[in-house]
């Protein structure tokens, strides 16, 4: 698939925490451009960073220093109000835990930002069932969260991420809480969303899933390694995997 | 679009109201007491002082009194003279009138002698407040010149009751006290101007036939004129007052009108002050419930934290969070709002069935109107707002991507949210303890109501009133002549056992007057003492079951052609006779100018409370003289007292009998048991005691649920600190002690805070407190206690409970 221009820029960015006056530095001196109608995937060891950095491209929070750009846009200095307006316009979610809200139905999940967005109920109604339909789930829209397995739940999680038809979709540890078999179903959703050109970006330290990507940023102590050495790592560490799958 | 939101919020919060029923119930009743109590006592103080005159335009119609304050007079009469000036000077008032109630016999058609309250007015009564007749016409001006036809204008209750609402009731000639009038309208119904009046005559407006500075007064009422504000009429009718102040000293002097809207009068600063607290008591039981919400809210919060945070990480901006949370809690602050209207429909018809023996002014109707229902409505809202708006601001507060994150890392939440529920258990408990302590005065202002020492018969007694008019009974000879007469003629009546007359009943307040002790030196008017005076024929103690304690009782010889005797009671000899005896002692009325003859004490008898029921500090001193010898200071109404041999209530027919042989025209009224006079005297006790005992046990039921509430959530947020703890080895004794510590030290803050809060807010109750002081030490000591037990159960219980689960459960307690 072509690539667009950069949807996402990030430079310069910083994140400390401050806990007890003491500082922890999350991330470093971050430059990153995510283009339009890209599939990436931000890989790494566990704490070095990697679900601040989609927390900060996703606006959860905001950076200590740096500036990024959302298509073409400022959004670093943004206020909580503006940060929540543009996540609901121009970024979908999906999380590891699902995060779907167990007293709604799996519809009511979908229409959710519909409804946080202002859209009318007709188109609503629309745009909820375009979306499950599209991840195969539209048949269980009556459903709670809690009858559903986890791929379920996860196709679910996807399709409240597209209903509103974002910019980008955050996927962090999509399959993380997921089976082999339902996080091979739920990786092969995030391809076809791509494949119908939406822009994805996952953190994920399953190598497994790393061939969906179209490219991989290595994240370590808080900074982007090579991306290409981390590459390669991941292509070792993939061999790896299959030569013991192999000796099982 | 926002509509649209709102409904899937409401839609949503009904869904987690059916998906947790124990805290929904929780927040429901707590919302209901709250509502349920606030509404009953708003619809008494709306009923009391905002509805005011059911009259077009009836803001405009105003009071005018006189006041000196060097005389303390705080609201007297207008005297004729001053008010024909006042009309005609003033240039604020677009009409200006008079009033004055009083007692009417009433004998219609039928005969049959009937007493009413009544009311002189002038002529313009109808037009100042406008109202039309429903029948017939109002008074024409010249019906209140002297010499005009005597007239009069039925209330709409008489005219149904005792004429059937028969339109021939006009022209119709009745005997008014004694004097024929002719019926010339029919007021509307529920009209009872002034204050509980059945039917008008007009006032006679001969100020010259009178004396300037002895002639008869009357309250003044006038309609202001458009535009014109109080305070502008108060400073026109000064100027007036100023100069007729300087014109006629002798008569003016020291007193100046004032003007106030009509119905305060009836309101007096104590009864205001108790109504505003009664109020504030029941927001404080609303208070209670809100911050039990409040709690519960806290721990919902949360458990839900991850939701709120997903919510706000697929676009919703916090105020539509807030939004939604807040329209959870008001969903159950809706229904506790419906249930609290219930409570006050119920609420308000005891109260009305509690002071139906004593109506309050015709204005005063206490139900629930669109603005007790207006107001219901906005402390739903206010109470769901005051409940949930800290929680949910708490809720939606926090770093998104921690919340989103974070995977029940158990006890965090507990202890960041801890000092917000810390201050709320505190005010819950500080509030909770000052209501306490107003319901503990009350229940013992009831109960020393119940046990109150009553030395004389009650159970066998009935007693009525009747008026001898002027125009049948002109002086006090007439008067004394038919008292004889009538108590002779009682006590052979069958049934009876003994009768007395007199000018006042046991318990029900005898009125002062001023006197003076042989020998005593008073060197000023002031100086002389006053003690409750008793007029009261042979038989008086005889018929109360009254022992003479020394000496003896009044006898018929003790005529005014004999030496004048009293006899005084044993508080008067405490007080006034040093050396504690009383027979023999002379002393002698001296009121003003008018001093009476020596009067030689024959008897002592005991205190027969002649202070009446609740005069907290008036001294119960009194005495005794005989009417046949003080018959000119008796007035025309006397009590009648008969000591049944049978049912008291079934005497009443019987005395009417008695009575009718003398004089078919006097009617008998206020006919009731001595029982029923007692729970008369005491209404007001009951009544305002009763509520506050209801706010006293609604606040300590909702603090003892709060109380239990928090400290069950604050333990089970410590489930793993406590494992960990039981892990290195803690005893279950320490493990308990540990986690009661917080509560109690919580607990330990708000009752000192609540004393304090008690010791401020009581004091108006003073006024509703039958020989309690508003300080009684038991009271505050016994709330204490009591709040402490239920406060350390209510922290033990669940400090035991986690306490005794096993170290490994605790230690996986997310």
């Amino acid at each position: 698939m072509e690539n667009g221009n950069a949807l996402i820029r990030l430079e310069g960015i910083q994140k400390i925490f401050l806990t007890d006056e003491m500082e922890t530095h999350a991330l470093e001196d971050i430059y990153l451009e995510i283009r339009d109608g890209e599939f990436a995937e931000v890989m790494g060891p566990s704490g070095c960073g990697k679900s601040t950095l989609l927390s900060l491209i996703g606006l959860l929070d905001t950076p200590t220093d740096g500036n990024y750009w959302l298509d073409g846009e400022p959004v670093a200095d943004l206020s909580a109000s503006e940060r929540a307006e543009v996540r609901n316009k121009h970024i979908g979610f999906i999380f590891q835990a699902f995060n779907l809200i167990g007293d709604l139905t799996v519809f009511e999940n979908v229409e959710l930002p519909l409804i946080y967005g202002g859209v009318a109920a007709g188109d609503r109604r629309e745009k909820a069932h375009r979306a499950l339909e599209r991840v195969g789930m539209s048949h269980r829209m009556d459903h709670y969260p809690s009858q559903l397995s986890g791929g379920q739940r996860q196709r679910v999680a996807a399709a409240r991420a597209v209903v509103g038809d974002p910019l980008i979709l955050l996927a962090d540890e999509p399959t993380g809480n997921l089976d082999s078999t339902n996080g091979e179903a739920v990786m092969n959703l995030l391809k076809d969303l791509h494949a119908e050109g939406s822009t994805i970006l996952m953190v994920t330290h399953d190598p497994r899933y790393s061939a969906y990507a179209e490219r991989t940023i290595h994240l370590f102590d808080g900074r982007i390694t090579d991306e290409e050495t981390a590459q390669v790592e991941v292509e070792l560490a993939q061999v790896d995997i299959e030569r013991e799958q192999a000796a099982v | 679009m926002a509509m649209d939101g709102f409904i899937n919020d409401i839609k949503f919060g009904v869904r987690m109201l059916i998906k947790s029923p124990v805290m929904s119930a929780i927040a429901i009743l707590a919302f209901s007491l709250g509502i349920g109590l606030t509404t009953t006592v708003f619809s008494i103080v709306n009923g009391a002082m905002y509805k005011g005159l059911p009259f077009d335009d009836a803001d405009r119609v105003v009071s005018v009194w006189r006041v000196n304050p060097e005389r303390d007079i705080e609201r007297g009469g207008v005297s004729l003279y001053d008010f024909v000036e006042y009309r005609d000077q003033n240039s604020t008032l677009e009409s200006f009138g008079l009033w004055n109630q009083g007692a009417v016999n009433l004998v219609g058609a039928d005969d049959k002698p009937e007493r009413y309250e009544g009311a002189m007015v002038t002529a313009n009564m109808f037009d100042i407040l406008r109202v039309a007749p429903v029948l017939g016409r109002g008074f024409l001006p010249e019906e209140e010149e002297p010499g005009a036809d005597p007239v009069m204008i039925l209330g709409y209750e008489v005219w149904q009751e005792k004429y059937d609402g028969s339109p021939d009731v006009i022209g119709m000639t009745v005997r008014t006290n004694g004097e024929s009038r002719t019926i010339v309208g029919v007021a509307p119904e529920g009209f009872k101007f002034p204050i509980e009046a059945d039917m008008w005559a007009p006032m006679e407006i001969n100020p010259l036939e009178n004396d300037r500075v002895d002639g008869p007064q009357a309250p003044g009422f006038g309609r202001l004129k458009p535009g014109v504000s109080i305070d502008h009429a108060a400073a026109d009718l000064a100027t007036i007052g100023m100069r007729l102040e300087q014109e006629y000293p002798e008569a003016n002097e020291g007193f100046a009108p004032i003007v106030e809207p009509f119905t305060k009068f009836t309101i007096g600063d104590e009864l205001f002050a108790l109504l505003f607290t009664m109020l504030g008591a029941a927001l404080g039981v609303l208070l209670i419930g809100c911050a039990n919400v409040a709690n519960l809210l806290f721990a919902r919060a949360a458990v839900r934290e991850k939701e709120v945070a997903v919510r706000s990480a697929i676009g919703a901006k916090r105020k539509q969070i807030i939004r939604q949370l807040l329209v959870e809690v008001g969903v159950l602050s809706a229904i506790g709002g419906a249930i609290g209207v219930l409570i006050g429909v119920v609420g308000v018809a005891w109260f009305n069935r509690s002071i139906a023996t004593n109506p309050p002014p015709f204005w005063m109707t206490f139900d629930l109107d669109a603005r007790v229902l207006m107001f219901a409505i906005a402390v739903s809202l206010v109470a769901a707002v005051a409940a949930g708006l800290f929680p949910a601001l708490r809720a939606t507060g926090k770093g998104l991507n921690v919340a989103l994150n974070e995977e029940g890392r158990g006890g965090s939440t507990g202890l960041r949210m801890g000092r917000v529920t810390s201050i709320i258990v505190i005010g819950e408990v500080a509030v909770s303890c000052g209501l306490l302590i107003a319901a503990g005065l009350m229940i013992k202002s009831v109960a020393q109501l119940r046990t109150i020492d009553m030395p004389f018969a009650i159970e066998s007694i009935f007693t009525a009133r009747l008026n001898l008019p002027d125009t049948d009974y002109p002086d006090a000879d007439a008067r004394t002549d038919f008292y004889r007469e009538f108590l002779q003629r009682l006590q052979t009546t069958p049934g009876v056992e003994a009768a007395t007359l007199s000018d006042g009943l046991p318990a029900r307040g005898n009125g002062m007057r001023t006197f003076e002790i042989e020998g005593g030196e008073y060197p000023t008017e002031r100086d002389y003492p006053r003690a409750r005076e008793g007029i009261v024929t042979p038989g008086y103690f005889e018929t109360f079951q009254a022992a003479v304690l020394e000496g003896r009782a009044f006898q018929f010889a003790d005529s005014k052609d004999n030496m004048p005797v009293a006899l005084v009671n044993r508080s008067f000899v405490r007080e006034y006779f040093d050396d504690g005896e009383g027979i023999g002692k002379r002393f002698r009325i001296h009121q003003g100018e008018d001093v009476y003859e020596w009067m030689t004490v024959v008897g002592v008898v005991p205190d027969m409370r002649m202070e009446g029921i609740g005069n907290n500090n008036e001294s119960p001193a009194g005495y005794y003289v005989a009417v046949e010898q003080f018959a000119e200071i008796l007035g025309n109404t006397v009590s009648v007292g008969v000591r049944a041999t049978g049912d008291p209530g079934a005497m009443a027919t019987r005395v009417r009998e008695t009575l009718a042989t003398m004089d078919p025209n006097l009617p008998v009224y206020d006919a009731m048991t001595m029982q029923a006079v007692i729970d008369d005297a005491t209404w007001f006790y009951r009544v305002f005691g009763t509520l506050f005992m209801a706010f006293g046990f609604a606040a300590l039921f909702l603090a003892a649920i709060g109380l239990y509430g928090v400290m069950s959530f604050s333990v089970s947020q410590r489930r793993r600190e406590m494992g960990i703890r039981m892990a290195l080895g803690a005893q279950d004794g320490l493990l308990v002690r540990f986690a009661m510590r917080r509560g109690l030290r919580q607990l330990a803050i708000g009752v000192v805070l609540g004393i304090g809060l008690a010791a401020l807010a009581t004091r108006p109750l003073q006024i509703i407190l039958y020989e309690v002081d508003a300080r009684d030490p038991v009271i505050f000591g016994g709330v204490v206690l009591a709040l402490a037990l239920v406060g350390v159960l209510a922290t033990y219980i669940p400090a035991r409970r986690v306490s005794q689960i096993h170290p490994a459960e605790a230690l996986q307690t997310s």
